[in-house]
């Protein structure tokens, strides 16, 4: 996967079927709701009725982890950190104001 | 019966409409901390900051601190710090501080097990609404708060180390909650951020499962539970939602 498309969105190629479908779609929940009804329309074209219903699962559950995180202060499990540390350089999440390495 | 989804406009699984209905009974219920009118009311102050103007003129503020002023909300039960709490957290979770949390803590009482179990109800509320939101869905009607008083259980093995609340290591856990790491040795700090209230974890897990992966898959980028989409697929939603929201972990 081409780890730019978690920054850019759509205006990156993520290397996935469907990958700017569901950025779009991703993007229409949390940000652009006037655009949901379309995005949500695209993704079930491109990929499915099912996979849309499961990527607004996953979108619910990821509103939720980042609060759990952000709100008990907990920190990038070591090892975690210490693999990912290239991704971390390239996304600019070293940069947020909630970054807390163990 | 809550959670209905024969009506929607898509296929929703059962698995998924059963977890939901687990999630409102948790919610209905008396907890840990908190009574069960208190737990409703939690949620329906957390559906209210997503309209609340206080919440928007501070998140476009340089610092959350700056503003102050009176949140619009139904708070009903609750103090309103408690109400500015569960506002903050759902509304702008990523300048949320250790000074911030320890403030909170007082002889009210608020210990960190209330803190813990108001993140919870928050966190299970959001995820849940976000659901219906992207499917243009009604949000369910609050669930009917449950009489009871809560139980005040404190874990023993719950400490503070690497976070700002206490925690369990998989090692400190005793028989009542033995089963939230599902006998994993090592278990991911997101998991164990809620461990100071045990059936948080267990909700945590629950929702989990139905919305992405049971818990012990996630470590695993073979496994993909029930989903549909692949793997990949998933974690980019994953972490295009992080990144929408300044979520370094």
């Amino acid at each position: 996967m081409n780890l730019d498309a978690i920054v850019q969105g759509q205006d990156a190629d993520s290397g996935l079927p469907g990958g700017s479908e569901l950025a779009r779609f991703t993007d229409a929940v949390l940000k652009n709701p006037s655009d949901l009804e379309a995005a949500r329309a695209e993704l079930v074209a491109r990929l499915g009725e099912a996979e849309m219903v499961d990527a607004a699962s996953v979108i619910g559950n990821f509103q939720r982890m980042v609060r759990i995180a952000d709100s008990t202060g907990i920190p990038v499990d070591g090892l975690m950190a210490e693999a990912n540390a290239d991704v971390r350089q390239q996304l600019g999440l070293n940069e947020l104001p909630s970054v807390r390495l163990a | 019966m809550a959670f209905d989804y024969s009506n929607a406009p898509f296929k929703i699984p059962e698995y998924k409409a059963k977890a939901h209905r687990g999630a409102w009974q948790y919610m209905a219920e008396p907890g840990s901390w908190w009574t069960g009118s208190e737990r409703v009311a939690i949620a329906a102050a957390s559906r209210a900051a997503r309209d609340c103007a206080l919440c928007a003129e501070r998140k476009a503020a340089l610092s959350p601190n700056a503003v102050s002023g009176v949140h619009d909300s139904a708070g009903g039960v609750l103090s309103e710090k408690v109400v500015d709490a569960v506002h903050r957290i759902t509304t702008d979770p990523a300048r949320l501080t250790r000074t911030w949390v320890e403030s909170l803590i007082d002889e009210d009482p608020f210990s960190y097990g209330h803190y813990v179990e108001m993140v919870s109800l928050v966190v299970n509320l959001i995820s849940i609404d976000t659901l219906h939101i992207a499917l243009g869905l009604p949000l369910e009607p609050l669930p009917e708060p449950q009489p009871g008083d809560p139980d005040g259980y404190l874990p023993p093995g719950a400490a503070v180390d690497v976070a700002w609340v206490p925690m369990i290591y998989p090692e400190n856990l005793t028989e009542r909650e033995s089963d939230i790491y599902f006998g994993a040795p090592q278990m991911g700090h997101v998991i164990r951020a809620m461990s100071l209230v045990p059936d948080a974890v267990r909700w945590l897990n629950n929702l989990g499962e139905a919305h992405y992966l049971p818990t012990p898959e996630v470590g695993d980028f073979s496994k993909r539970g029930r989903l549909t989409l692949s793997r990949t697929q998933t974690e980019l939603v994953a972490a295009r939602t992080s990144y929408y929201n300044d979520c370094f972990y």
